[in-house]
């Protein structure tokens, strides 16, 4: 399944952002209306590659779905990431 | 000889099972209950790789935690047939320049789960001290 929410925060030390929230399919909808003319320039790009842009596209959809559960925090003294999807 | 113990040997005989997976087959009949019950926790499939690290470098103490879903890992693979077979090429020439002969058009869907497979069976372990001015390190890569 796609991941819906987003946790983000940066920061180092005790400069430590709050924890950030993002509704993800916000962000799909703010993308949309650039994805649609990107589409047949991209199918086109696949094309000159010789890439299948069929293959292309479903290989992309499972990456997407896949990042569901993924969680990236790393703490050291001069910087802190944490970036949580699910 | 028992009925069970033939069936496997004919699998054998007939092609139809690999020395390894009937050698799989003959340590589970042999140990019986026990062998079942060790595989029982294996039948629940692997979700996610995990990393995590702590070191501790002269700035202080860094600590790393990764989860990585295995269906992405999976997705990740299956991205490698997509690649054209000239930067398949290009890709496989790069990594042996670094050492690492491996051949990506070896992945095929086929053999792809038996990679994932494999890979949820990994498990690294690595508990390094901080002795002659180095730095103390704990790594743990395992699937869960």
């Amino acid at each position: 399944m796609i991941p819906v929410l987003a946790g983000l925060r940066f920061g180092a030390g005790s400069r430590r952002s709050p924890r950030i929230w993002i509704p993800l399919p916000l962000v799909w909808l703010l993308l949309l209306p650039f994805a649609i003319p990107l589409l047949p320039l991209s199918v086109a790009a696949c094309l000159i590659c010789s890439i299948p842009p069929l293959q292309a596209l479903g290989a992309l959809w499972q990456i997407a779905s896949g990042l569901g559960g993924t969680h990236i925090e790393v703490d050291a003294p001069e910087t802190s990431i944490l970036i949580t999807l699910r | 000889m028992n009925g069970e113990r033939r069936q496997v040997l004919q699998l054998l005989a007939d092609g139809q099972v690999t020395t390894d997976e009937a050698e799989r087959l003959l340590a589970t009949l042999e140990g019986g209950e026990t062998a079942l019950a060790v595989q029982e926790p294996d039948a629940r499939p692997a979700r996610y790789l995990r990393v995590q690290a702590d070191t501790l470098d002269e700035g202080g103490p860094v600590k790393m935690n990764l989860r990585v879903p295995i269906q992405l890992l999976r997705a990740g693979v299956k991205l490698v047939g997509v690649i054209p077979p000239q930067a398949q090429e290009h890709i496989n020439r790069a990594l042996r320049d670094q050492g690492l002969p491996f051949d990506l058009t070896q992945i095929k869907p086929e053999n792809l789960d038996e990679i994932i497979d494999q890979l949820c069976h990994l498990t690294v372990d690595i508990d390094q001290a901080a002795h002659g001015g180095g730095e103390a390190a704990r790594v743990r890569i395992f699937c869960e």
